[in-house]
């Protein structure tokens, strides 16, 4: 029996490291414009410097990139201009953006929403992955970009969360980059080569 | 010297039994702690499955979605961690690999639910959770291994995906001890926790195993006493059986009572015999007991009851009458119980009835009264005997010496005719007292009877009617045949004054008769065996009580003077006596009488017929010595023999006799001589002579034959026994028999 319990145990331990593995696998990512895009609708804010987060509105590992926002936010009040992008793909009703994450986000104080049709301002902005986060200055120079969650879906301190804090409160000059974790923002149609599906 | 007290000695057993009872409730708590376990942990699958649909239920690609991994991930990796220590728990509970594994796969479970709620803070709470479940099992062990899966979760973490946990990208070395430490921390007050729930599962065990010692100790008290409550039962059902069977078996009745109560608490069953009562009416009133005793007796009985009872002195005899109206006679004793202070509180007694034993006492005193009579009449008899034998002898010869038809002679016949007549009294007086020579020979009683009972009806009245039934089939007994007919004639003349004033029946029937023990028992005459019955019974007027005891005594007579001389039914008995027979009488007042004769069955060979009496033989001058003390006798006897033509000289000195045969042993041809004599008895005279002349004829004369029979003297060496009193016919015949067999002989 005890050989048993040792191969039962080397089983469940490898299923756990491959699940840990996997959890802490970033999506792909591209690196975002280092210039604010022009053609965006979204108004950079000339004073104080604008976040976007860019969210699949199912993706449920976004709930915990949505939640480090709001730590963000209140760690950082006042300090930055902040969007939520929903991305609605192709093939999608307007009632399918509007989840129960997209309510979450609506009730978080001093957060524009934003549906994205088709996903355009996503691609203008590069993002790739739900959860795909940029901080740009007023002057529209990128500061940050990556996601704020420490794996998938997995709330608490992260690097992410913690650079863009670092930047808000010390003004650090370099630009910063974490990976994100989350859905895929867009299908294989509409996806760039090589990009992974998984969340 | 200290001796070890109980509690000392059996210290080590007590401890022994402690541990067993402590390791035997550990192991109930490690079997029941798996069991929660196993539904805890199907239901923390569930949960977790359920975790994972709600959180994050799909995975998506744009528009395009699948169930999500963590889904698979709860189904799966969740089946994996809950089957297999279910299974173990099922399999093997209260092992210790199956509480390792639980606890391993516990904190797994935390691992994957902390995943599978997005890292939820509030979820790693599962960690500490589950240690306190895990404490259930009081055993630090199973919190130690919980412990190190929870610190090699945080350390390869913290190694390979330091952001997953620490939320740092870079591995710090020691960061992995501070969460343990968390848990270690917690790991104290549970270790603590356990230690004083095991010391006190302990203390429980010690106590249980201690109540158990007691339990045991109360046990075997309890069988102890019990077995001794059995034993002592089971002696006392033996005894109780004992005395039911001594009480209930035995004829005499056992009793009880309580003297202060009056009332009866025990009596044997012999109760219901002897009392004829059943014995609830002796438990019901004590009155009963009382009730029954003889009017005659009761005031002697109760008085000596109320006096003598307690003294321990009572014994009593007295009648009671039973339901029946029969008089039964009871022997009673008495003996006083007293209890420690001395008081009398029972009364036990033994009743025995005597009847029977009173009744053969009397027949016993009525034997030994009929002996003694016989005896005096016997004496008296045998020297009347004599007396009248020279009479009659006298009188013989001078009648033969007188022509007939003269005045002498019709005298002297008259005499005669007187002096037999007082013969025969003086022969029924002794056949009475068995002191007769009985001529006893085989006989067949129907026989006789035929012929008695023809001479008896011939004498009887028409008024009586005759019943005879005699049956053929008897077998033969060894009796007298005058002596029958004397039997016959005497009983039915009885009868036939018994029913003088009145017609009547007479009845006579012969029958084989078996004496039983019973019988034998009740008739001190008889024995067991088979018997010729003669049963004479009459209509007559019977008799009382007081009559029947007496009728068998000589000369009572209730019969008015002249009719019976009181001999009848004493020569009857005396007759049946000297047979080894009994007579019998039943009969009450007005409803007539029964006497049953009882003959023994003759076991011998048949005789032949009785030798008729013939002529009175005459000698030819052979001389003859005749001896006897009584001289006039011994001249009747020299006169009688001269005159049948012998030649006789006379001896009344027996010595005087022996000296002149010495002188001369070849000079008589024959001695007769009488028994009783001064000097010498004819016996031993005969001896004497014997001596001197082996071949010499001796005749033994004697008035007595009780104890001499023919068969005695035969066997002394003297050919012939003459009884008394001498006649020419008896003294003739038996002097020429002995002398023809001498004759014959020589």
């Amino acid at each position: 029996m005890k050989i048993a319990a040792s191969i039962w145990l080397t089983l469940v331990v490898a299923a756990l490291v491959a699940m840990a593995n996997f959890s802490n696998t970033p999506g792909d990512t591209r690196a975002a414009p280092d210039q604010w895009p022009a053609p965006s609708q979204i108004a950079l804010d000339s004073k104080l410097p604008t976040l976007i987060m860019f969210a699949h509105p199912h993706c449920p590992c976004t709930q915990a990139s949505v939640g480090e926002l709001e730590v963000l936010m209140a760690n950082c009040p006042g300090r930055l201009n902040v969007h939520v992008v929903f991305v609605q793909p192709v093939g999608t009703t307007e009632d399918w953006v509007k989840t129960d994450l997209w309510r979450r986000v609506a009730t978080i104080p001093g957060v524009t929403l934003h549906r994205d049709d088709k996903g355009v301002e996503a691609q203008r902005f590069r993002a790739e992955t739900s959860g795909d986060t940029v901080l740009y200055n007023p002057q529209g120079n990128l500061l940050f970009a990556g996601g704020i969650t420490i794996s998938r879906g997995h709330s608490g301190d992260n690097p992410g969360r913690t650079a863009i804090e670092t930047i808000l409160t010390k003004g650090l000059p370099s630009e910063v980059k974490t990976p994100v974790f989350g859905c895929s923002l867009f299908g294989t149609e509409c996806r760039a080569p090589g990009a992974s599906s998984n969340p | 010297m200290n001796q070890p007290t109980d509690m000392e000695a059996t210290k080590p057993a007590l401890q022994q039994r402690a541990a067993a009872l402590f390791a035997e409730s550990l192991d109930s708590t490690y079997r029941h702690t798996d069991r929660l376990f196993a539904v805890l942990m199907v239901i923390q699958w569930l949960a977790g499955i359920a975790a994972a649909v709600w959180i994050s239920p799909l995975t998506w690609i744009g528009a395009t979605s699948e169930i999500h991994w963590h889904v698979w991930a709860a189904i799966f990796l969740g089946g994996a961690l809950t089957a297999f220590p279910v299974f173990l728990a099922w399999k093997q509970p209260g092992r210790p690999l199956t509480r390792h594994t639980i606890a391993v796969a516990q904190m797994l479970w935390s691992a994957l639910l902390i995943h599978l709620t997005g890292g939820r803070i509030e979820t790693h709470f599962h960690v500490f959770g589950s240690l306190a479940f895990l404490a259930f099992y009081r055993d630090w062990r199973v919190l130690l291994t919980a412990t190190v899966v929870v610190a090699v979760d945080h350390f390869a973490r913290g190694v390979f995906w330091p952001q997953s946990v620490f939320g740092i990208t870079v591995y710090e070395p020691w960061r992995w001890l501070e969460h343990a430490g968390w848990v270690i921390f917690e790991d104290i007050f549970l270790c603590i926790s356990i230690r004083n729930s095991l010391r006190e599962m302990y203390e429980v065990a010690v106590r249980r195993a201690r109540l158990e010692g007691l339990n045991v100790e109360v046990e075997r008290q309890v069988t102890e006493r019990t077995a001794e409550l059995m034993a002592a039962h089971q002696e006392l059902q033996a005894s109780n059986q004992r005395f039911r069977q001594l009480a209930e078996n035995i004829h005499e009745v056992f009793w009880i009572t309580d003297p202060v109560k009056n009332q009866m608490l025990y009596i044997s069953p012999a109760y219901e015999t002897i009392w004829g009562r059943p014995c609830e009416s002796a438990y019901q009133a004590g009155s009963n007991w009382r009730e029954a005793i003889h009017p005659d007796d009761q005031s002697q009985v109760l008085q000596a009851a109320a006096i003598k009872q307690k003294q321990g002195e009572f014994e009593e005899t007295y009648r009671i009458i039973r339901p029946d109206g029969s008089v039964r006679w009871i022997h009673d004793r008495a003996f006083p119980i007293r209890n420690e202070a001395g008081e009398v509180y029972r009364i036990v007694g033994t009743a025995e009835d005597i009847t029977e034993h009173r009744r053969l006492e009397d027949q016993l005193r009525q034997t030994q009264k009929m002996k003694a009579i016989g005896t005096l009449a016997g004496g008296i008899a045998h020297d009347f005997n004599n007396i009248l034998g020279a009479m009659n002898g006298y009188t013989e010869l001078a009648r033969v010496s007188i022509k007939d038809n003269t005045p002498v002679g019709d005298y002297l016949d008259t005499v005669l005719r007187s002096g037999k007549r007082a013969a025969d009294l003086v022969s029924q007086i002794l056949t009475f007292s068995r002191q007769e020579e009985q001529k006893r020979a085989p006989l067949q009683l129907q026989n006789v009877l035929t012929e008695s009972l023809a001479l008896l009806r011939a004498t009887l009245p028409s008024t009586i009617e005759f019943r005879t039934s005699l049956s053929a089939n008897v077998p033969l007994v060894l009796a007298d045949t005058t002596q029958v007919h004397q039997i016959i004639m005497n009983l039915g003349t009885n009868a036939w004054h018994a029913m003088k004033d009145r017609p009547g029946r007479l009845e006579v029937k012969l029958e084989n008769f078996q004496v039983d023990a019973a019988m034998a028992e009740t008739h001190l005459s008889l024995r067991v065996g088979q018997y010729v019955r003669l049963s004479v019974s009459d209509t007559g007027h019977g008799m009382n009580r007081a009559t029947l005891e007496r009728i068998f005594e000589p000369f009572f007579t209730t019969k008015e003077a002249g009719e019976g001389t009181g001999l009848g039914l004493s020569v009857v008995h005396g007759i049946m006596q000297s047979y080894g027979g009994a007579i019998t009488v039943y009969s009450q007042p007005g409803e007539g009488t029964v006497f049953h004769l009882y003959f023994p069955v003759y076991r011998g060979a048949a005789s032949a017929a009785a030798i008729p009496v013939s002529a009175i033989p005459t000698g030819q001058g052979q001389r003859i010595l005749f001896v006897d003390d009584e001289e006039v006798l011994a001249r009747l006897g020299q006169k009688t023999l001269e005159h049948l033509g012998y030649a006789v000289e006379v001896q009344t000195d027996v010595l005087a006799a022996l000296e002149q045969v010495r002188a001369n042993p070849q000079h008589f041809a024959l001695v007769i001589t009488d028994q009783t004599m001064p000097g010498m008895t004819g016996v031993d005279f005969a001896k004497q002579l014997l001596e001197l002349r082996p071949d010499l004829p001796i005749i033994l004369s004697t008035g007595y034959s009780a104890n001499l029979t023919p068969e005695r003297v035969q066997a002394l060496g003297i050919r012939g026994l003459l009884l008394k009193p001498l006649t020419l016919q008896s003294l003739g015949t038996i002097v020429h028999q002995v002398l023809s067999t001498s004759f014959l002989q020589s």
